[in-house]
């Protein structure tokens, strides 16, 4: 127990403990050590460090609170995955097809498709290299990436099956064909979140903080 | 009466003692015991304010002692101390 001591008051700072360390280690050899005697000696190093902090230790001591917090909501936050489907509408025996009239099908088939707008559905027009029918990418994100897959594979049905029904009655050289380039796909890694990089923002934003509050301590002080 | 630093001032008041001494001294006296880490956190303290001074001697076991303001803030600390018990002892009485 008395070792115990010995070694904990070495939590102590520096400076104290070139002062007052030896007649501590003296006054711990005289005494019968209790249990509460080790746990007074770390609240007193604790105490002591805390009074002869100087900046760089507050600094130091907010960013790895940030960081902790930080670490804490990146590992109780749910995982979410995209999955993604690449598909083109192409005018059958043309090359070419207006970007802007293709947007303007995707959405309107999107609307007929979905009953109510979906904030992780997401149809972007990707840009096509040679002037070819523009592409586009249907991308969902969902915590379960199976399901997020599902549900971008039934909207790719959806749209084929729309774009099947819309075509029936167009004469053979107005007719659009509705191409898979990319199935959709079960995405491996989460997109969210990225938890280095909460970490490293909790860090950053600790560091920031703890400068401020070294600023106030030392206006109060 | 559970202040560490003014338990201190009161052992020292009558001599020099060192950390081991105060320590038995005051739960003998106040029947309180100041853990290592209490009592000498207090003599930092009171050593910082001026309250006290370390007497020069070769041993590992340095004895303090108090010095004119410590005596004079004890004194101030006790006057404040008996106003407190003398009033609390009066309201207890006509209670």
């Amino acid at each position: 127990m008395r070792q115990l001591i010995r070694w904990t008051a070495r939590l102590y700072p520096v400076v104290w403990r070139e002062r007052y360390g030896e007649e501590l280690d003296a006054l711990v050899e005289d005494i019968q050590p209790q249990w509460e005697d080790l746990f007074n000696v770390l609240l007193g190093a604790l105490r002591m460090q805390m009074t002869t902090w100087n900046y760089l230790k507050i600094v130091a001591a907010v960013a790895l609170a940030g960081a902790l917090v930080a670490g804490v909501f990146a590992f109780r936050t749910q995982n979410r995955y995209v999955s993604r489907a690449v598909m083109r509408i192409a005018p059958a025996g043309r090359a070419d097809s207006d970007p802007q009239k293709t947007l303007d099908r995707l959405q309107q088939m999107t609307n007929q498709i979905l009953s109510r707008r979906d904030t992780a559905l997401r149809i972007q027009l990707l840009q096509t290299q040679g002037g070819g029918a523009p592409a586009f990418m249907i991308s969902y994100e969902y915590p379960d990436q199976v399901k997020a897959q599902a549900v971008v594979r039934d909207l790719v049905a959806s749209f084929i099956e729309q774009n099947n029904t819309a075509q029936r009655n167009r004469p053979a050289s107005a007719v659009e064909i509705l191409e898979i380039l990319d199935p959709p796909n079960l995405p491996e890694q989460p997109c969210f979140p990225n938890r280095p990089m909460i970490v490293a923002v909790g860090l950053l934003g600790g560091a920031v903080l703890g400068l401020l509050a070294a600023l106030v301590w030392r206006g109060v002080r | 009466m559970s202040d560490p630093t003014l338990l201190v001032l009161a052992s020292l008041a009558d001599g020099e003692k060192h950390g081991y001494a105060m320590m038995e001294d005051i739960q003998r006296f106040a029947n309180v015991r100041l853990g290592p880490g209490t009592l000498y956190g207090a003599i930092t303290r009171l050593e910082q304010r001026g309250w006290i001074r370390p007497v020069d001697s070769g041993d590992r076991r340095r004895p303090y002692c108090i010095t004119g303001a410590g005596r004079e803030y004890l004194q101030g600390e006790l006057t404040s101390l008996d106003r407190v018990v003398k009033t609390a002892s009066r309201r207890l009485k006509h209670a």
